[in-house]
């Protein structure tokens, strides 16, 4: 085993009191506090909304969480957008940029490492990552295995990958590398679907919106509003194989992904049928869902109708926004949790194993919480690192509140957080603290453990908003783990690698190496484990090579780095 | 007892805040009138005003606490807006006040499943179904419940009679589609996901319920209008899409989705000049909306008038250059014209952006065919072949005649075969015929 060996920086429970620390997990207080305005986190997404009620406005955008240069800490890179109306400025807009405005995206770097506080300094001039087009999400991925993580943003219009350069600098290599696309691209996701140890890319298009044939919408009472996606056709997505020399090649059609289309907005790719290769799961807006089974040749086969994950329960098409996929139950399945519009309520198909969903949105409680709200980014993940995948929804309108008539800006909702509770989630919202009353238009949300004290922060991108940064300081909580892989035969990060943690006398619990999920956003790469009571705990990793190997014991409570081929093979 | 909500009347269309200011001032007048709050409530709630059509059908519950209507409305707006436990209290209300009311405890049963209060949800419906054996929904909503609770063959018994008793029920033949590919009864399946698929746009068969219509009457607006033109064209019936497309417009004459779905909606009923009319009532309002150039483009080919609709593909790119169907119909003119690496390039272009358009897979393989470029030909026209319906024996009979080309004769009887009974089955005799005729030599070809 190789560790990061960094001493934990959270012991949250001594030996003696372990049995107490248990008791106290179970009814652990959620508290997350929004420190981003005091870490420097200084970011607001402009719309360019003119009063056009141009589509992309009310869509965007995304957050990725990274550690761009590799010390050890995340960095945050935000999504934004742009006028879209010709001949107009940023200052015609209805919403104008405040003084200070920075344009284009926006790279923060962490300076937790260098200075021991939680601070963000903009470094994206220095980064070459300034760029002002209308940017919708971000994908990482570190496609080139040299170690640092590489971005893909989407757009509407051209898409960028930016290479890492692994000396806090990238350099945009779209042309060369062949992945352009171009159209209205929302979220991607980096998947190894051939396992040859080379990342390759899954890109969700959403409408044939242009600002040109833009149509105009109202809301039942003959307000100008904006449309729904039915005013438009859907475009298809795109796989792009990897072929290893920093070209990739557009597999669309062989691979099969071509033969069903619908207006994506949210991705997510994992073994799902549990046959060792990685599937991908398409979240469509008001049509049926895509579940692209990979037939382990290069192609894949859509089948979500018969799987059970295209429609609700009622046989209805849902408006899918983001998609989070995840073990929530502990059955070792990768089950799916799809964000929808409001009055539809979210829906959670339970994977029974070999691809076999049920919605069990019902019977899970969460119908009932999500009903009133259009989510979009989700995620699952342990908040109070219980050992259960509990679920974060950002929340916003796309089109027009009745009850928020008369206001500037009437898309906002709040955020939902639920506790898992065994076999039904809780809302926690309201015990979660102040970001959980705040009311904005949620969009994107990236997930991962940005300070580093063992458990997992929320970044939530607010349209036409303020970006959130939310800190986990829920009490008490349990230990924790987390995983950092380094790829030999697979790629560097391990992606799609099937991690379980296996402990004495409690059930294992199963988690997947991903970036790609919730909304338009990329996630931190560690693997994070809540481990409850747990003080022991042995990794298997089952990499995308087919190799089976364990480490026993490993020191919990801290962040691990496991390398293939280091550890004890299965 | 929450005030009379204030309402934006200046936030109104025109001809919808006569109305509301109409029924606002009566209000106003009379503010502790049952009638006069309810009223009010159910042109909001019509208007998708649900925030404030809650609160007059609450005014509404205080001053009438025995008229059913107003327990019942303020239901169903609680229900939409989440309020579940509230709904379900005031659905209770309204069938105590009313039991016959079917449609009230329909909704009932489904909120109680949403609130997860299965015991109560089941008796709903099973007492239903004895007064109401036929109810097709209550047998649905008890294989809901039976899944919920893991009892996987009460649930398809229950989805299988609701199927029976309403063989179009398209969301129970989804259940028990999904229930039967759980169970291992793999056909089964596969039939009620055709059964599903084939019925789902229709409308489930709720059991009447006047007072809902009462409300979704009020809304007289021209986007209802258009929406039920929709809905009607969407169902085939062409003559009275056309008459709601027309309302539409008589209530807003700048809805020029309206004008532009009457472009096809005129040619579909052979009323082309209506059509041009149409067009360039369209072009008025927005000249930059794509259907309407492609639709255009579309009727100026049915009458021959190919330059013109040249003209309408290319201007329907310029505003959606994705366009996929106006690339295929782009590139058909321009292979009219023997420009033939054009015609290629808008093929491709439409295959591009619409990888399952069989139709442009068909068009560039046709092309390709007539080119003699035999193996590009059949990789487009292989992509085809699913799903299946009236054109598949057409594409299959091209496939076969590529093959042949290419000197593979197997597979060009085997094509042209699998075309000759398709087209048999779907009455094209003279494709069947034609077909027999190719057979034929290839057969000699292949002996030789």
């Amino acid at each position: 085993m190789t560790s990061s060996g960094r001493v934990a920086t959270a012991i949250l429970c001594s030996s003696f009191l372990s049995v107490n620390c248990s008791r106290k997990t179970e009814l652990s207080t959620p508290r997350f506090r929004d420190v981003a305005a005091e870490t420097g986190l200084n970011f607001h997404h402009f719309t360019g909304a003119t009063g056009k009620y141009y589509l992309p406005e009310i869509m965007g955008s995304g957050v990725a969480l990274l550690d761009y240069d590799g010390d050890g800490d995340l960095d945050i890179f935000m999504v934004q957008a742009t006028i879209l109306e010709p001949g107009k400025t940023p200052a015609d807009s209805l919403f104008p940029p405040s003084a200070g405005f920075k344009p284009g995206n926006r790279l923060f770097r962490n300076m937790l490492k260098e200075t021991g506080k939680l601070q963000f300094v903009d470094v994206t001039e220095q980064a070459g990552l300034a760029f002002t087009g209308y940017g919708m999400g971000v994908a990482v991925g570190d496609y080139n295995s040299d170690g640092y993580p590489d971005l893909y943003v989407t757009n509407f219009g051209s898409n960028i990958l930016y290479r890492n350069n692994g000396n806090g600098t990238f350099t945009n290599v779209t042309k060369e590398a062949g992945v352009e696309d171009g159209g209205w691209s929302t979220s991607a996701s980096f998947v190894d679907y051939d396992k040859d140890g080379h990342l390759d890319l899954y890109v969700a298009h959403y409408l044939d919106f242009t600002v040109r044939g833009n149509k105009e919408c109202s809301t039942p009472a003959g307000e100008r509003d904006y449309c729904t996606p039915k005013a438009y056709k859907a475009v298809p997505g795109r796989l792009y194989r990897n072929l290893g020399s920093g070209k990739f090649q557009d597999v669309t059609q062989i691979a099969g992904i071509s033969a069903a289309i619908g207006p994506g907005l949210g991705v997510a790719s994992a073994d799902f049928n549990g046959d060792g290769w990685p599937d991908i799961y398409v979240a469509n807006d008001g049509e049926a869902n895509l579940l692209w089974l990979n037939n382990g040749n290069g192609t894949f086969r859509e089948a979500a109708l018969l799987a059970g994950a295209a429609y609700s329960a009622d046989g209805v098409a849902r408006a899918g926004m983001g998609v989070a996929a995840g073990d929530f139950d502990g059955s070792g399945n990768e089950s799916i949790f799809v964000t929808n519009l409001a009055r539809e309520g979210a829906t959670l198909y339970r994977n029974a194993g070999n691809a076999d969903f049920t919605d069990t949105t019902i019977q899970s409680g969460l119908y009932l919480p999500t009903f009133p709200f259009t989510g979009f980014g989700a995620a699952w993940f342990d908040y109070d690192n219980g050992g259960r995948l509990d679920l974060f929804i950002a929340n916003g309108a796309v089109t027009k509140l009745e009850g928020l008539r008369g206001e500037p800006y009437p898309f906002h909702q709040r955020n939902l957080l639920l506790h898992n509770e065994g076999s039904r989630f809780r809302e926690t919202s309201a015990e979660a603290g102040a970001p959980f009353a705040l009311s904005e238009v949620g969009r994107g949300a990236a997930f991962g453990d940005v300070d580093n004290n063992g458990t997992v922060d929320i970044v939530v991108a607010n349209n036409n908003g303020p970006v959130r940064l939310l800190l986990n300081e829920s009490t008490p909580r349990g230990h924790w783990l987390e995983v950092r892989l380094q790829g030999v035969r697979s790629d560097r990060d391990g992606i799609g690698t099937r991690l379980t943690v296996i402990r004495d006398g409690k059930d294992p619990l199963v988690r997947r190496v991903h970036t790609d999920g919730s909304y338009l956003s990329a996630s931190d790469v560690r693997v994070h484990f809540g481990l409850g009571n747990t003080r022991r705990a042995t990794v298997l990793a089952e990499w995308p090579s087919g190799l089976k190997e364990e480490w026993v014991n490993v020191a919990i409570d801290s962040e691990i780095v496991l390398r293939e081929g280091t550890g004890r093979v299965r | 007892m929450p005030p009379i909500p204030k309402l934006k009347m200046e936030s109104y269309r025109p001809e919808i805040r006569v109305q509301v200011q109409k029924v606002y001032q009566a209000l106003q007048a009379n503010p502790e009138d049952p009638n006069a709050n309810g009223n009010l409530g159910m042109l909001l709630h019509s208007f998708e005003q649900l925030e404030s059509a809650e609160v007059c059908y609450r005014r509404a519950r205080r001053f009438g606490p025995e008229r059913f209507q107003w327990a019942y409305y303020l239901a169903l707006v609680q229900a939409l807006t989440g309020q579940n436990e509230e709904a379900a209290t005031n659905l209770k209300d309204a069938i105590r006040i009313d039991p016959g009311y079917v449609p009230a405890e329909i909704k009932l049963a489904e909120i109680l499943l949403g609130l997860g209060r299965l015991d109560e949800s089941r008796r709903i419906c099973e007492s239903l179904l004895k007064d109401n054996p036929q109810l097709a929904p209550a047998h649905y909503w008890l294989g809901r419940i039976a899944a919920a609770t893991g009892q996987v063959s009460q649930a398809e018994e229950q989805y299988r009679k609701a199927c029976e008793l309403w063989p179009t029920y398209g969301t129970a033949h989804y259940a028990l589609a999904l229930s039967d590919q759980k169970s291992g009864h793999l056909a089964e399946a596969s039939r009620n996901m055709a059964a599903y698929q084939k019925y789902k746009a229709d409308s489930d068969p709720q059991p009447e319920d006047p007072m809902l219509d009462a409300v979704r009457a009020l809304d007289n607006s021209a986007l209802a209008h258009l929406m039920k033109g929709v809905d009607l064209e969407n169902a085939g019936q062409v003559d009275q899409a056309i008459a709601e497309h027309e309302e539409a417009i008589r209530h807003d004459q700048k809805l020029a989705q309206a004008e532009a779905n009457l472009i096809s909606l005129y040619a579909r009923a052979g009323q082309p000049e209506k059509a041009e009319q149409a067009y360039r009532a369209t072009l008025a309002i927005n000249p930059n909306l794509p259907q309407s150039h492609y639709d255009y483009g579309v009727l100026m080919v049915s009458r021959d008038h190919f330059s013109e609709a040249e003209a309408a593909f290319r201007k329907a790119l310029e505003s959606s250059p994705n366009y996929a169907e106006a690339h295929s119909n782009l590139g058909a003119m321009l292979e009219r014209k023997g420009k033939l690496d054009d015609a290629a390039r808008e093929y491709q272009h439409a295959i591009e952006n619409k990888p399952n358009f069989r139709q442009a897979h068909y068009q560039l393989g046709h092309l390709l065919l007539m080119q003699k470029k035999i193996a590009d030909a059949i990789a487009q026209l292989s992509q085809t072949l699913t799903p299946e319906d009236n054109d598949t024996p057409r594409f299959l009979y091209t496939l076969g005649i590529a093959y042949a080309e290419a000197g593979d004769f197997d597979n060009a009887e085997r094509y042209l075969q699998q075309a000759g009974q398709r087209a048999e089955a779907l009455g094209q005799d003279q494709l069947s015929a034609r077909i027999e005729m190719i057979l034929k030599k290839v057969d000699r070809q292949s002996s030789k």
